[in-house]
């Protein structure tokens, strides 16, 4: 602190606090706090109303939410699906990312993070309908298959949740392996190499010395793509259709219909729901916060 | 006897490059044995080639007679304590030292038992539960050596494990180490660029030199009778004096050099006309008064550059015709030490006996390679 008033005097250093301070009070918390105080009041079609003796603090809008058989329906739906979302992004990016680390010596990694990065320069709407094509029913992979004689009918990808989870895997993977990069890379070689000269075999050695070491990127790299995959709209929306509805398309849809009470409840809904899941999972995976900010 | 090492005309190539040149040795068992050399003679190749971790490009590495290519570090009897030690951060003192019976299977039991065993050895009885960073430098030293040992390796490999320590705990570390091999009677091959580590701890010491062994010996073979003019400079301090070999008989050898002709001790047979070098110990060399009987001694004189003491002995540095590196005499510290100034030409002397002809460094690697 001593040191950047040294070096920006105090002026400076009350200037970059007050713009931190606002970025992070009027652009952050202040729209967050409004939405949660919005959910928290009845939908009144009247703008003469608001503010007005009718606009007072209730919890109908939730009462809409949960009474519904559907949304629990979609919402169970759009977490089984993040969660499978989550788990084969794992399971792909675990050892994406130790072959990425163990060939730091190599002068590949350059390389091969080129490649990973590069499809990400290119919008995720974009993207998304690059996936579109892949998936239709006459799209390349099922011509591809049709064409070796593997199946006789179109598969149908699109609209459903394979499609959309083969999507969310494919937008979100990054988020996964980065973390899981940047913490197996702080792991010393030796450790794999001592465990190994004491006679580990090879799953030995990941369960032991690799997974513990690696713990909170794998508990990031969850969280983040867990929260990403179930609060995406674009990829459900393109991928699913009309036929595989995720939790967002709920929330939109009460915003779509100028009922911004009603949608900022389901909003509020999918996100304390989403973080009570998160933190039930940290708990009966042992992982604290203090390992994650590790 | 049943687990003796040898290594069979070991080469190692990377590429281009060959790191190891066919290295012979055979170590008994209960040995203690050290590779010693500067940084990138290949000692540290040699080391990964026991362990397994990287396999020979031609050669055999034998274990009681058996060969060990193809076989995975995981699958050998030798255990390997790295330079930075790679203990476990995330597992406790006793997890560390159990962790290879546990990948074997053994009971927890039966672990318990082995770990308390070796903490014993180690002398860190009751430190089973703490954390690797609650511990000293020495003693996650000692937790190392107990987690190789622990899975009962025929052969334990030390790669320079002392050097992280500082000096008071390193010659500490010297002598437990080696009471350590005494008591469990395991072969240790120890991996050092320190001569003073090599030379105190070992049974036999192993001299390396851009991949190939300049001379296997005891630590006084080695200090005492150096056989290759690398040898001769690497281990201890020597006074080299280039020159040209003019007569040679019943062991000794007569060379030309810039102080002019000087005898001495010339085990290699070299013969008149060859380029050669003396070497003698700084501490074999003496100050001559100016008038004293030399008798058969070899004597030079030269100005002096500078007197360093160092406690218990005091060096004197004379300039060296013809070389950059002074000539150094080493006096001990008795009470009597007599004072140089700096200019002043001095006569030091020195026995024929105590220096030694020997080929130029380079010059050994001839067609006949080593003995």
């Amino acid at each position: 602190m001593s040191e950047a008033i040294r070096r920006f005097g105090a002026g400076g250093v009350a200037a970059i606090l007050a713009g931190v301070a606002f970025w992070a009070i009027m652009l952050i918390a202040g729209p967050m706090l409004l939405m949660v105080d919005l959910a928290f009041r009845p939908y009144l079609p009247n703008p003469a109303d608001v503010g007005g003796p009718l606009d007072v603090h209730t919890v109908s809008n939730f009462a809409k939410v949960f009474l519904d058989d559907l949304n629990w329906r979609v919402f169970v739906k759009t977490i089984y699906a993040s969660i499978t979302v989550t788990i084969i992004s794992l399971l792909i990016g675990y050892p994406l990312s130790y072959i990425l680390v163990r060939s730091t010596k190599s002068g590949w990694v350059g390389i091969l993070m080129i490649g990973l990065l590069i499809p990400f320069w290119v919008n995720e709407i974009l993207r998304t309908f690059a996936w579109q094509l892949l998936l239709a029913r006459y799209g390349f992979i099922n011509t591809t298959l049709t064409a070796m004689g593997l199946i006789d009918e179109p598969i149908q990808f699109t609209n459903t949740d394979f499609g959309v989870q083969v999507g969310l895997i494919y937008a979100y993977i990054l988020f996964m392996i980065f973390p899981l990069y940047s913490t197996m890379e702080s792991l010393d070689p030796n450790q794999v190499d001592a465990a190994r000269d004491l006679g580990a075999p090879f799953w030995r050695i990941h369960w032991d010395i690799v997974i513990p070491h690696t713990k909170p990127g794998i508990a990031s790299g969850c969280i983040v793509t867990f929260m990403l995959a179930a609060g995406s709209y674009v990829v459900p929306e393109l991928l699913g259709g009309t036929r595989a509805i995720w939790f967002t398309k709920l929330i939109y849809l009460q915003f779509e219909a100028i009922n911004w009470n009603l949608a900022s409840a389901y909003g509020f809904t999918l996100v304390v729901l989403c973080l009570l899941f998160i933190l039930l999972m940290m708990a009966v995976f042992r992982v604290s916060l203090k390992d994650i900010a590790r | 006897m049943a687990n003796d090492l040898e290594l069979v005309d070991v080469v190692k190539k990377f590429g281009a490059f060959t790191a190891v040149h066919g290295v012979n040795v055979a170590m008994p068992q209960g040995e203690f044995f050290s590779f010693l050399g500067p940084s990138g003679c290949g000692k540290t190749t040699i080391l990964r080639m026991i362990s397994g971790f990287i396999d020979p490009s031609a050669g055999a590495i034998r274990l009681a007679g058996r060969d060990l290519n193809g076989i995975g570090p995981n699958k050998r009897p030798t255990a390997l304590i790295f330079q930075n030690l790679a203990l476990f951060p995330l597992m406790s003192v006793a997890d560390n030292i159990g962790y290879g019976l546990m990948v074997r299977g053994v009971a927890a039991s039966e672990r318990r038992k082995v770990v308390d065993r070796m903490l014993e050895l180690i002398a860190l009885k009751g430190y089973g539960d703490k954390r690797i960073d609650e511990l000293s430098g020495g003693q996650k030293q000692r937790v190392a050596i107990a987690r190789a040992l622990a899975v009962e390796p025929k052969v334990l490999l030390l790669d320079e494990p002392l050097s992280a320590l500082d000096l008071k705990l390193r010659q500490h570390m010297r002598h437990e180490l080696r009471a350590l091999q005494r008591r469990t009677g395991v072969t240790f091959i120890y991996i050092t660029h320190d001569q003073g580590e090599a030379l105190a701890m070992s049974d036999r010491v192993a001299v390396m030199s851009q991949g190939r062994i300049e001379q296997i010996g005891t630590s006084t073979e080695i200090y005492n009778n150096p056989q290759t003019a690398f040898v001769a400079a690497f281990v201890g301090e020597n006074n080299a004096l280039a020159g040209k070999v003019t007569a040679a008989d019943y062991g000794y050898g007569a060379i030309e050099t810039a102080f002019g002709k000087l005898r001495a001790a010339n085990p290699r047979g070299m013969k008149p006309g060859e380029a050669s070098v003396l070497f003698v110990r700084p501490e074999r060399v003496r100050l001559a008064e100016a008038k004293a009987e030399t008798g058969s001694d070899n004597v030079i004189e030269s100005p002096v550059l500078d007197g360093v003491f160092e406690g218990p002995v005091a060096n004197i540095l004379l300039e060296n015709l013809g070389s950059e590196r002074p000539i150094t005499v080493t006096l001990a510290n008795d009470g009597a030490t007599p004072r140089v100034s700096r200019g002043e030409r001095r006569r030091v002397r020195f026995s024929p006996d105590d220096a030694i002809l020997l080929p130029p460094a380079g010059a050994a690697h001839g067609a006949g390679g080593h003995a």
